[in-house]
C-alpha cells in the first residue's frame, strides 16, 4: 500500500492534506515538523512526501532520504 | 517529494527540479484536482523508481555472482569478439598464461594458441607450451557476437594418459612374453626327452662299436646335433623359468674379467672393448656361467649394431632403489642393486624393436644369423636372479643395456663346484619310475650297463607295487617329478615310509622344480643329461653318508 507522508507546520494544512488524500489502498501520516517526519521515516517506509519548502534542508530532512 | 511552497514561480519549479522533487504545490492549496492527481502521479513515480531501482539491485546481484562464479572457476576463461580480440578473462586464464589479466585483454586469443574447440597446444608467456583443453561457446550481447572459451590445462591429464598407455604396453607385454615362456617351456620339456633318448642311444652305439669303426663319424654327428638341440631347449627352459635355481655368491667384475678375453675375440678387430671395474662392487646371488652369458649375448649384439666398428663399454656400479621402478625389462622393488651397464655407439633402435626386445624368436638378424633367442635368454636368466634390464637407445646413436641383480646379503665367496665322476655301481638296487617308455629304457640300459640292479615302474602306483613285490633293499628311487595320477614327490614320500634309508633322484625337464630338499638324502636331475650326469649323481647320493 502506498503511504504518503505530509510534512508541515502548520496544523490546519496538516489536517486538512490528510483529509482529501486519504483514500482507500493509501496511508496517510502526518508530522508538525522535521523530527516527527524524520521519527515516522525511520519507521515506515514513505513513498510520497508532502514537504513544505520552508521546513527543508534546516534540520536535516533531506530529499535524498525519498529518493 | 513533492514541494509544498509559498510561491508559484519558475524559480520554484527549477529549484524543486534541482533537488530532485518529482512537483511542487503552491500555497493555499485550493486545486484538489491538481492536488489529487499531482499526488497519485507522484505515487506512480515513487513506484516506478522503486522498481526500478529493486531491478538495478537484482542486476547488480547477478553481476557479482556471476562475476564471482567465472572468477571461481578453475578453468581459464576468455571472452573474446568475432576478430578474436580478448575483452575479458577471469583470475585463472592470468595464472594459467602468466599474464596480466589487463595485459591479456589487449592481446588476441590466437596469440595464446588455437581457438578451436578440443585439445590445443596454448603457450604461456614464458614461451613453454602446453596441452589445453579448449570449449567454445557463442553468446550475443548487445547485438554483437562474442565467444566464452573455456581453456583447461590438460598437462596433467596427457601425462595420465601417457602414463597408462606405457603400463597398457607393458602388461600386454609381460603376459605375451609369459605365454610364449610357457608354450616355450613346455615345447622345450618336450623336446629333452626325446634328446635325452637321442643322444644316450648315440652313446651306446658309439660304445658297441668300439673306436676306430667306419660308422664312428656318423655316430659322433648324431651326439653333437643332439647336444645342439639341447643347449638351445636349455635357452628356452632359461627363459621361461620363474624361480630361481641353486646361485652362487660372485662378484660381477670377476665375471666381466673371465668373458673379455673370450669377447675380444668374439668381437673382432672393429670393435674396441673397454670395461672399467668399480673395486668396491657389491657381490650378487647368480650363476656366474649364466652371467658370462648375459654379457657375451649383449657384447654380441652390441657388435651387431657397429657393423662399421666401434666401441663397447661395460661398467658397472652399487645402485641403491628407492622407489619400486617398472623398467623396459622387468620391475624392480626397492633395494640395493648392482648394476652392468654395456653401452655401445651403434646404430640404435627403433621404438617397435624396443617394445619387443625381449620376446623370444624376435629378431632384426637376417634369417640364419639370429636365432630370436640371445635377449630373452637374458631376459630370463635376469629375471630368474630377481633383476631386471633398462634399456636406452637412440636410432643413429647407440644403445645402453643396465643390468640390475640384487647384491647378495653374504660376503663374497668363492664357489668351488664339485665336478662329479661317473663310478660303476657295487650291485645297488635302483626302482626307476618314468612314464616314457623309451627314456625309461634308456636309463635302465645305462644303469645296468655300469653295474646296478634295475626295477622299472611306469607310474607312481606301478612303483608302489615293484617296491611292495621287492624283498630286498632299494638304494636308490629315480623318478620323474611330472607324471600323470602321483607326482614323484608324492612317491618318493610314500615309499620313504617303509624304506628310510632309501635315497631319492628326482628328474625334471622343467627348471622351476629346480628347488628339492637336497639335505634329505634328495637331490635333482635336469633333463636332458648325459650318461655321465646320471651315473655321477646316483654314485654322490649313494655315497652320502646317512645320517
Amino acid at each position: 500500500m502506498p503511504r504518503l507522508l505530509i510534512v508541515d507546520d502548520e496544523p490546519m494544512v496538516l489536517d486538512v492534506l490528510r483529509r482529501l488524500l486519504l483514500e482507500p489502498g493509501r496511508d496517510v501520516e502526518v508530522a508538525s515538523g522535521p523530527e516527527g517526519a524524520l521519527e515516522i521515516a525511520d519507521r515506515l517506509p514513505i513513498d510520497v512526501a508532502l514537504v513544505d519548502k520552508n521546513l527543508l534542508g534546516a534540520s536535516g530532512l533531506e530529499l535524498s532520504r525519498w529518493r | 517529494m513533492i514541494l509544498i511552497t509559498g510561491y508559484a514561480s519558475l524559480e520554484t519549479a527549477v529549484e524543486a527540479v534541482q533537488i530532485g522533487a518529482f512537483d511542487y504545490l503552491t500555497k493555499p492549496i485550493d486545486d484538489y484536482a491538481s492536488l489529487s492527481l499531482k499526488v497519485q502521479s507522484a505515487i506512480e513515480k515513487s513506484r516506478l523508481r522503486r522498481n526500478e531501482r529493486a531491478l538495478v539491485e537484482r542486476l547488480k546481484e547477478a553481476e557479482v555472482r556471476y562475476r564471482s562464479l567465472v572468477e571461481a572457476a578453475p578453468d581459464a576463461v576468455l571472452v573474446h569478439d568475432s576478430r578474436g580480440h580478448i575483452r575479458e578473462v577471469n583470475t585463472a586464464a592470468a595464472t594459467l598464461y602468466g599474464i596480466a589479466a589487463a595485459d591479456l585483454c589487449k592481446m588476441r586469443v590466437d596469440e595464446l594458441g588455437p581457438r578451436a574447440q578440443g585439445r590445443q597446444k596454448h603457450r604461456k608467456k614464458s614461451g613453454e607450451e602446453f596441452f589445453a583443453d579448449v570449449s567454445s561457446t557463442l553468446f550475443t550481447l548487445n547485438g554483437e557476437d562474442l565467444r566464452v572459451l573455456s581453456v583447461r590445462d590438460a598437462t596433467d591429464q596427457v601425462r595420465a594418459e601417457r602414463e597408462r598407455a606405457q603400463l597398457e604396453d607393458r602388461l600386454r607385454v609381460a603376459q605375451k612374453m609369459e605365454a610364449v615362456g610357457r608354450l616355450a617351456g613346455g615345447v622345450a620339456h618336450d623336446f629333452n626327452n626325446l634328446l635325452a633318448v637321442i643322444s644316450a642311444h648315440a652313446e651306446f652305439l658309439d660304445g658297441q662299436l668300439g673306436k676306430g669303426h667306419p660308422s664312428s663319424p656318423e655316430v659322433e654327428g648324431i651326439s653333437k646335433a643332439a647336444q645342439r638341440g639341447a643347449s638351445l631347449t636349455r635357452q628356452l627352459l632359461l627363459f621361461s623359468r620363474h624361480k630361481p635355481v641353486a646361485h652362487d655368491i660372485i662378484d660381477v667384475n670377476q665375471a666381466v674379467t673371465d668373458v673379455q678375453r673370450l669377447l675380444t675375440r668374439v668381437l673382432g678387430e672393429n670393435v674396441k672393448l673397454v670395461a672399467s671395474s668399480n673395486l668396491e662392487l657389491w657381490s650378487v646371488r647368480a650363476d656366474p656361467d649364466q652371467i658370462g652369458q648375459v654379457l657375451i649375448n649383449l657384447a654380441v649384439n652390441a657388435r651387431d649394431a657397429m657393423p662399421k666398428g666401434g666401441r663397447i663399454r661395460m661398467s658397472s656400479e652399487n645402485v641403491r632403489i628407492e622407489a619400486h621402478r617398472v623398467l623396459r625389462g622387468g620391475d624392480l622393488v626397492p633395494g640395493r642393486y648392482v648394476c652392468l651397464a654395456i653401452e655401445d655407439s651403434g646404430i640404435g633402435m627403433t621404438d617397435e624393436v624396443l617394445a619387443r626386445l625381449f620376446e623370444p624368436f624376435f629378431t632384426t638378424k637376417e634369417t640364419g644369423k639370429g636365432t630370436g633367442l640371445g635377449l630373452a635368454t637374458v631376459y630370463g636368466i635376469v629375471k630368474s636372479a630377481g633383476g631386471a634390464i633398462d634399456v636406452d637407445s637412440k636410432l643413429g646413436s647407440g644403445t645402453t643395456f643396465r643390468v640390475f641383480l640384487p647384491a647378495a646379503d653374504e660376503e663374497h665367496t668363492q664357489a668351488g663346484r664339485a665336478q662329479a665322476s661317473p663310478e660303476r655301481g657295487r650291485g645297488e638296487t635302483i626302482l626307476i619310475v618314468e612314464d616314457e617308455d623309451p627314456l625309461r629304457a634308456l636309463v635302465r640300459r645305462i644303469l645296468v650297463a655300469h653295474g646296478y640292479s634295475v626295477l622299472e615302474a611306469r607310474d607312481g602306483e606301478d612303483g608302489l607295487r615293484r617296491s611292495g613285490e621287492h624283498e630286498g633293499p632299494i638304494h636308490l628311487l629315480l623318478t620323474d617329478i611330472v607324471m600323470p595320477q602321483m607326482t614323484g614327490r608324492d612317491l618318493a614320500h610314500r615309499l620313504g615310509n617303509s624304506r628310510p634309508d632309501m635315497r631319492v633322484l628326482f628328474m625334471t625337464g622343467y627348471t622351476e622344480h629346480a628347488v628339492v630338499e637336497s639335505a634329505n638324502g634328495s637331490a635333482l636331475l635336469n633333463k636332458p643329461f648325459s650318461t655321465m650326469a646320471l651315473l655321477g649323481n646316483v654314485r654322490k647320493l649313494l655315497d652320502q653318508p646317512r645320517n
